[in-house]
């Protein structure tokens, strides 16, 4: 069985994808996290890492567009195969919404107390999540719908998946499509 | 209960910069008319523009000051420019510590909770018996503000957006602004279902909602930058607004007023606003209201703070300049009003004020009010209060952690020392500073978290200590400490500020608990991993062309 390429390919995409998405982490989320985590606990940092990487709006989030590529490309240069980079991309992204399950689990059994929620952190203002590209792109989309009641129409679910699917397959394809291009750069000997 | 003292002197505050006007018209030869008229003086201040320094100190010799300009709007924010058009009202907040919270309780405390006994809870919800904490908004809403907020009306969605983007541009090229949009709103006809029947004043309204990069000190700076560098504003060290621990400024541009009346009009007009009010004080069909012949572009400026107890025992006289950080000459506008307006405590017997002139200065000892009219006075090395009184010793209150950050789990040692800085000595000191428990349900607190003592001397010190660890990471605020204490048979309140706690993550911690958590799956799942890891590494050492290859 041969497959070390695609796991060194996995496991360094996978590194990318986790260290880039934890350091690069957009600042709103940070206010976020600083607010929450003293009663929501420790895995509310994994959780928005996790949802920042994982839902991706191309339009707005270009920093987790890149890190995304980035991983593909590297983890598909190591692959060295197209059908190796899809493999990797797949299984890095598969991997990623693991690790968003295991972390919202640990969320929801590990010291969350939901008796109160605590104040702002000093220096920070809920404008701070407004900046988070995920929220902006659900109000975008929220006010969107609202000009859609206008018709009198009721609540179109397609209106309303159609952009929460396009930001789940985002990354998949960005990691995938970016991988092969590795594999192309640098194909295996 | 907590007191309110710096919140009282803010009210005064502003509603001082509102009334300033007509009270210097009464004092000073530039603005006082022949029979005064408010609509008058107001659109003098607009159309001439105006400046004003205030500034006010409390009972225990907290002060309190305001810098603004009024219709000097800086050229170079080409209100002129086709890119104006249609926009309404374009406002930039900056806004910083504990201000919002001061204001917050200044409009509501008492009204909301109906704790205070002086406010009856007139906005309480009737089914609520416990009152609405107004504060609990700024809990979730926070106090750092950096918005920039413009309205454009019955402009197409293409056009609005281009002529926004123009906005945004020449105020980053210009001024060095730099925003990240937050919120686009477009209120037309297709927002509203037709079966509400609701008729809009206005054929489109674009709502554009930025929050500006810059920290506050930053953001204070640029915000005086659209403004006339000249007058007060020269010898003004703005670092006394950066550096306070509650202050704010703001910039209101109207570019054309006349546009913004009509709009206000148009909802009296249309039976859905509160109509009389707003037409009384704006209306221009008629001629008959506040600034019914106001036209063209109009900008506001201003910044302010709250600061740290300046006059005490053995204070006789206040610099005004030091409230605002001046080292050289004030020197006001040569062709608009400059004004500078204090209002000190009651217990104080004003002596004499320097300069001091025949209509163009004014202090007595009913209001405690102080005028100058620094128009007419031109430069001037210092503008001065004497006075007799008898304010309280300086007290200091200081809290300190160590360590000043923390990992989940650590623990850290909060000190907080209450120091009389004066020679009188204060007696019934009581410390407290016990609210972090109750806020935060995941924090552990040991230690001493209040004290009383019966007499502190002057020049002496208390100091009471008390240990936090922090279960969770986070960021963690402080809420200010309270001390009360007697002094000359009086009771005075103070309080410190609220302060910051930042509290980060132990990955490798997180990650341990992690994996002993969900024991066996995490076990099997990292030893899989591993095992193939170290199968592909074997596989590299043995040079295998299937495997690794670099």
């Amino acid at each position: 069985m041969a497959f070390g390429s695609k796991y060194f390919g996995w496991l360094a995409a996978l590194l990318i994808v986790l260290g880039a998405g934890w350091l690069l982490l957009p600042e709103g989320y940070n206010t976020l996290i600083l607010w929450l985590s003293p009663q929501l606990g420790n895995y509310v940092r994994p959780t928005m890492v996790m949802v920042n990487a994982i839902l991706v709006n191309p339009l707005n989030n270009y920093v987790m567009v890149a890190i995304w590529a980035v991983a593909g490309f590297v983890g598909g240069a190591i692959a060295g195969t197209k059908k190796g980079a899809f493999v990797v991309g797949l299984f890095t992204w598969l991997s990623a919404l693991l690790i968003l399950a295991f972390s919202v689990y640990q969320l929801l059994i590990t010291g969350m107390d939901l008796g109160t929620l605590p104040p702002m952190p000093p220096g920070t203002s809920i404008t701070d999540l407004l900046g988070i590209p995920l929220v902006q792109s659900i109000i975008g989309e929220l006010l969107g719908l609202l000009g859609g009641f206008g018709g009198g129409g009721g609540i179109d679910m397609l209106a309303v998946l159609t952009p929460l699917l396009i930001w789940v397959i985002t990354p998949v394809v960005v990691v995938i499509v970016t991988g092969m291009v590795g594999a192309t750069v640098r194909p295996k000997e | 209960m907590k007191k309110i003292r710096i919140e009282h002197a803010f009210v005064v505050l502003f509603i001082g910069f509102l009334v300033m006007a007509p009270l210097t018209a009464s004092a000073g030869h530039t603005l006082a008319q022949d029979g005064f008229s408010g609509e008058d003086l107001f659109q003098g201040l607009i159309t001439d523009g105006a400046e004003v320094m205030y500034s006010m100190i409390d009972d225990q010799g907290v002060p309190a000051a305001i810098y603004g300009q009024l219709g000097i709007p800086s050229s170079d924010l080409n209100l002129d420019d086709p890119m104006y058009e249609g926009s309404l009202a374009m406002a930039l907040v900056s806004t910083h510590g504990e201000f919002l919270d001061i204001i917050m309780e200044l409009i509501g405390g008492g009204a909301f909770t109906g704790n205070s006994s002086s406010t009856p809870a007139q906005f309480a919800l009737a089914q609520d018996s416990g009152g609405f904490d107004p504060n609990s908004i700024l809990d979730m809403v926070g106090t750092e503000f950096n918005l920039l907020a413009n309205v454009i009306v019955n402009v197409d969605e293409a056009t609005s957006q281009s002529r926004m983007a123009s906005i945004l541009n020449h105020l980053q090229a210009q001024f060095g602004f730099s925003f990240t949009e937050l919120l686009k709103l477009r209120i037309d006809e297709n927002t509203l279902p037709p079966d509400v029947n609701i008729t809009l004043p206005f054929t489109s309204m674009d709502l554009y909602l930025y929050k500006e990069n810059h920290e506050f000190g930053l953001a204070v700076d640029t915000i005086f930058g659209v403004m006339s560098s000249t007058g007060f504003l020269g010898s003004i060290n703005t670092d006394v607004f950066k550096n306070a621990f509650a202050s704010a400024a703001g910039l209101l541009v109207i570019p054309d007023m006349a546009d913004l009346v009509d709009l206000i009009e148009s909802f009296d007009s249309g039976g859905q606003g509160a109509a009389g009010f707003t037409s009384t004080i704006l209306a221009q069909g008629d001629s008959s209201g506040f600034l019914f012949n106001v036209t063209g572009p109009v900008a506001i400026a201003a910044a302010g703070y709250l600061g740290e107890q300046i006059l005490s025992t053995d204070s006789t006289s206040l610099s005004i300049g030091d409230l605002f950080g001046v080292t050289g000459n004030i020197e006001p506008f040569s062709s608009a009003n400059s004004l500078i307006v204090t209002q000190l405590p009651s217990n104080l017997n004003i002596t004499s004020i320097t300069p001091d002139a025949v209509n163009q200065s004014f202090y007595d000892n009913s209001t405690n009010m102080v005028f100058w009219n620094a128009t007419a006075f031109g430069t001037q090395s210092e503008y001065v209060i004497n006075f007799e009184g008898d304010f309280p010793p300086l007290i200091t209150i200081e809290r300190t952690f160590s360590p000043e950050e923390n990992i989940a789990g650590g623990t850290t040692t909060v000190t907080v020392t209450v120091t009389n800085e004066g020679s009188d000595p204060i007696s019934n000191l009581v410390i407290t500073d016990n609210t972090l428990a109750s806020t935060y349900s995941t924090v552990t607190v040991t230690g001493v978290t209040s004290d009383t003592v019966t007499t502190l001397a002057g020049g002496a010190s208390v100091t009471i200590e008390y240990q936090v660890t922090f279960q969770n990471e986070g960021g963690y605020g402080f809420d200010p400490v309270q001390i009360s204490y007697e002094y000359n048979s009086q009771t005075y309140y103070k309080q410190s500020h609220t302060e910051g706690y930042t509290v980060n993550p132990d990955i490798g911690g997180l990650f341990a608990e992690g994996v002993m958590s969900t024991m066996p799956f995490s076990g099997i799942a990292l030893g899989v991993v591993g095992l193939v890891g170290i199968y592909s590494i074997m596989g590299l050492v043995r040079s295998r062309n299937d495997t690794f290859q670099v």
